[in-house]
């Protein structure tokens, strides 16, 4: 192998380089030091351009307007990749705060500097103060049009009534969000139901969802109005073990089905599995949604096996067997007598709606 | 191990292979003192790293990128006035300025390698490591290096046309 040329050898070596200021190394160094130790004891707050995956909108941002409550929730999955960042990061729209009760966090985009932001948050009563400054960045350049980056709140186990952003200190800068509860039914015009059962955390590949029973039986309130789905499985792909997996999709459109035709939904109780003997044939499955207002609520029942129940508290985001909401319980509950085959009914004679 | 001692240890290397990256002798001292402020700042991290050597010219690269990309050396505040007297410093600027001539036609990667092969004395290995490259690519950039400098006007003008 050929060598480096003599001349430039000498040349390099002939360079009088000097000697490291020590001292005044270690003296940038200890700062450069103390400065992460502060960063890192910012516990409440915490700057992140990469952490956000979607989230159940809560509210509209205003500039010194009156609040508007969103129409448009998006998805917060119960788990998180710290490897996701700015597509995942869209899923929370400009203007709009995310929420995790899981994760008990707050998440709010912002984007100010390519620098990166410092915030730091305050709570007075049921609300939440955060106020944003660009990161102090010595022999950094920062562009103002830098990356979207996004304020993380821990700590928050239950909703703000309202969110305060201001920016750089300055009132002008203002942002107050109004929490209001998100209008499920605007939220997907055109639909009652989704087109695909959401999928949780679903070791076997069917998408049933959970299957632990339920420890208690739901609190039943009396819809104003209600629709009623069938969907069917469909082969989503294979197991790494050769299993088909399967996804829910909606067959046809939602039917509306009278409340009144609903008898036996105050009767669904934990499912006992004791003493069952259950089929294992593959079926339909129908998801009834309730309205309460403008609140959602799914009951998904299996129309084979043991007919298992499960409720979604938002049935286009939760899925079946993870409610959390007043009223509602995470787990499999099993239906009373009648009650499939009232649903049957109702879906082969209502009128077909949206 | 003692910082102030492994910092002297280090010093010229960083420097040479600051200059040799297209430096000039100044910025190449800035960047040594760059990298050796991180490295205080991990010294840890530095001192528990596999590859300790390798891992410090890593920190030497991506200051070099950092300070390319910022496309100017941000001023450093000091508490002391630089008024104090010095030798005659033209005869070693002129040879750190014959190098970066010298090195003018090879490619930025082409400098890396060099750099980090000849002025850092980092294995193949290594040096395929802190680059992120295989070691192939790192002996295919080193050979079309050495051919370009060979055939430097530069270095033979240096060399007294010899």
């Amino acid at each position: 192998m050929s060598e480096r040329p003599d001349t430039l050898d000498r040349l390099v070596d002939a360079l009088d380089v000097g000697t490291p200021p020590v001292p005044e190394i270690v003296a940038r160094g200890s700062a450069r030091r103390r400065r992460r130790r502060r960063s890192d004891a910012i516990a409440v707050t915490v700057m992140t351009a990469v952490l956000v995956a979607g989230g159940a909108t809560l509210a509209s941002r205003t500039q010194e307007e009156p609040p508007t409550p969103t129409t448009a929730p998006v998805t917060l999955p119960a788990r998180f990749a710290p490897a996701m960042t700015l597509p995942a990061l869209v899923g929370v729209p400009a203007g709009q705060a995310a929420w995790s009760r899981e994760q008990a966090t707050l998440w709010v985009p912002a984007t100010l500097s390519s620098c990166g932001l410092r915030a730091s948050s305050q709570r007075t009563g049921t609300a939440i103060r955060i106020d944003v400054a660009p990161f102090p960045a010595e022999d950094m350049v920062c562009d103002s049009a830098g990356v979207l980056t996004a304020v993380v709140v821990g700590g928050v186990s239950e909703l703000p009534t309202q969110l305060i952003v201001s920016y750089l200190g300055d009132e002008r800068m203002r942002d107050v969000v109004e929490v209001g509860p998100v209008d499920e039914l605007a939220a997907h015009p055109g639909a009652a139901c989704p087109d695909r059962l959401p999928l949780g955390d679903d070791p076997d590949g069917h998408g049933f969802g959970v299957t632990a029973p339920a420890t208690s039986a739901p609190r039943h309130a009396e819809p104003d109005r209600a629709w009623v789905c069938q969907y069917v499985a469909r082969g989503a792909g294979r197991t790494a073990s050769g299993g088909r997996t399967y996804v829910w999709t909606r067959r046809s459109p939602a039917v509306p089905v009278p409340t009144t035709a609903l008898r036996g939904l105050d009767r669904l109780a934990p499912f006992d599995g004791a003493g069952r003997i259950c089929t294992s044939e593959l079926g339909p499955r129908w998801m009834l949604v309730l309205a309460h207002g403008t609140d959602l609520t799914g009951v998904v029942i299996d129309d084979f096996g043991c007919e298992d129940v499960r409720l979604t508290d938002e049935p286009f985001l939760t899925p079946p067997g993870e409610a959390w909401q007043p009223g509602t319980v995470p787990g499999v509950l099993q239906a009373p007598d009648g009650l499939l085959a009232a649903i049957r009914t109702a879906a082969a004679e209502g009128p077909s709606n949206r | 191990m003692d910082f102030a001692e492994w910092a002297h240890g280090r010093w010229a290397g960083l420097v040479r292979a600051a200059i040799v990256l297209g430096c000039t002798l100044e910025e190449g001292q800035d960047l040594a003192q760059t990298t050796l402020e991180r490295c205080y700042g991990s010294w840890r991290r530095v001192q528990d790293a596999h590859d300790p050597e390798a891992y410090v010219y890593r920190i030497l690269l991506n200051c070099h990128r950092d300070s390319r990309r910022r496309r100017w050396w941000g001023e450093r505040p000091t508490d002391l006035l630089p008024d104090r007297g010095v030798a005659d410093q033209t005869d070693r600027v002129d040879t750190a300025d014959a190098v970066r001539r010298a090195l003018a036609d090879l490619t930025a990667e082409q400098r890396q390698v060099v750099a980090l092969r000849f002025y850092a004395h980092l294995s193949e290995q290594q040096t395929a490591e802190v680059l992120g490259v295989a070691v192939g690519t790192v002996k295919s950039r080193l050979s079309r290096a050495l051919r370009r400098l060979e055939g430097s006007v530069h270095l033979t003008d240096l060399n007294g046309g010899h």
